[in-house]
């Protein structure tokens, strides 16, 4: 009489949450990136504005 | 073990990268983004403020160039850190996920961020001093600022999809180059048409010899930043994120 073979686990499983886990840890720090380049380049509240004015002047960002 | 093993063409390969997690590449980018931000503060107050002061003098009628107090010099030194962080924390993935954080890859990262950032940017915004009225509404340029950055990033990724496929030197990559170079011209030509967005000509009380300094000591401030991310990402990565 035949054993039945041990279930293979799912293979979609595994493969799919590293990709979306990999996605996850790049996409992070880029996402923390933009945002601070929003506040220091592009925010338009005047106290930030005038805070970095001369940073965005020298780094190219449109300012006035 | 070694670490490094030769291939049979005798050139060192390093061994495969392990996994990366979020947290070790943010450590990664602030280790190598805040000395670039201060190298950036550095050759600004030394290169560009000075004609920016000068450029702020002629905005306010002619007075002599004002000196910049400790307040501004502190804003300055902190929005320099922050720009240098920021564009490491987008970097700094980049260069890990060609799976090769040498100097070179980091260097050629660096020179196309610069392309993105600032060189192609300057052709559409136009950078300028204090005192110089820029053609069109603010809000408009900083769509076209962010448009062409973006912009850069897709053809950059179209491009370097057939790029990858061809030896170098090949005529798969000079193609692939061409390629990238026309998706970025051909969209933001289509912008500008859609927009009727004309990058200047630029008017105001700012002599056009104080422009010119103060836009090439931008471009050297900005050059040094990105060389220096460039340069400070890859051993970064390896401490870090190995």
């Amino acid at each position: 009489m035949h054993r039945t073979p041990p279930a293979q686990p799912s293979r979609s499983v595994p493969t799919a949450l590293p990709a979306v886990r990999a996605a996850l840890t790049y996409l992070t720090p880029v996402a923390l990136g933009f945002a601070l380049l929003g506040l220091v380049g592009f925010a338009p509240y005047p106290a930030v504005h005038d805070a970095f004015h001369d940073v965005r002047h020298v780094a190219g960002f449109p300012c006035h | 073990m070694a670490a490094t093993v030769r291939d049979p063409a005798h050139r060192p390969v390093r061994p495969p990268l392990g996994p990366a997690d979020a947290r070790s590449l943010i450590a990664a980018a602030v280790a190598a983004g805040v000395p670039a931000g201060l190298l950036f503060a550095l050759t600004g107050f030394l290169m560009a403020m000075p004609p920016l002061l000068e450029a702020e003098a002629f905005e306010e009628g002619g007075a002599l160039p004002a000196a910049a107090d400790v307040a501004r010099l502190l804003w300055g030194l902190a929005g320099s850190v922050g720009l240098g962080t920021a564009l490491a924390l987008v970097l700094a993935p980049i260069v890990r996920a060609t799976g090769a954080p040498g100097w070179r890859t980091g260097l050629a990262v660096g020179a196309l961020a610069f392309l993105a950032v600032f060189l192609l940017p300057a052709l559409v915004t136009r950078p300028g001093p204090p005192g110089i009225e820029h053609a069109g509404p603010m809000a408009l340029r900083q769509g076209f600022w962010v448009a062409a950055v973006a912009v850069f990033a897709a053809a950059w990724g179209a491009g370097l999809l057939r790029y990858r496929r061809g030896a170098p030197g090949s005529r798969t990559r000079v193609r692939a180059v061409g390629l990238g170079v026309s998706v970025w011209v051909a969209c933001m030509g289509l912008l500008a048409a859609v927009t009727g967005f004309t990058p200047g000509p630029e008017a105001g009380p700012v002599p056009g010899p104080v422009t010119a300094r103060f836009v090439a000591a931008a471009a050297v401030t900005n050059a040094c930043l990105f060389a220096a991310l460039g340069l400070l990402i890859p051993p970064a990565l390896r401490r870090f994120c190995p």
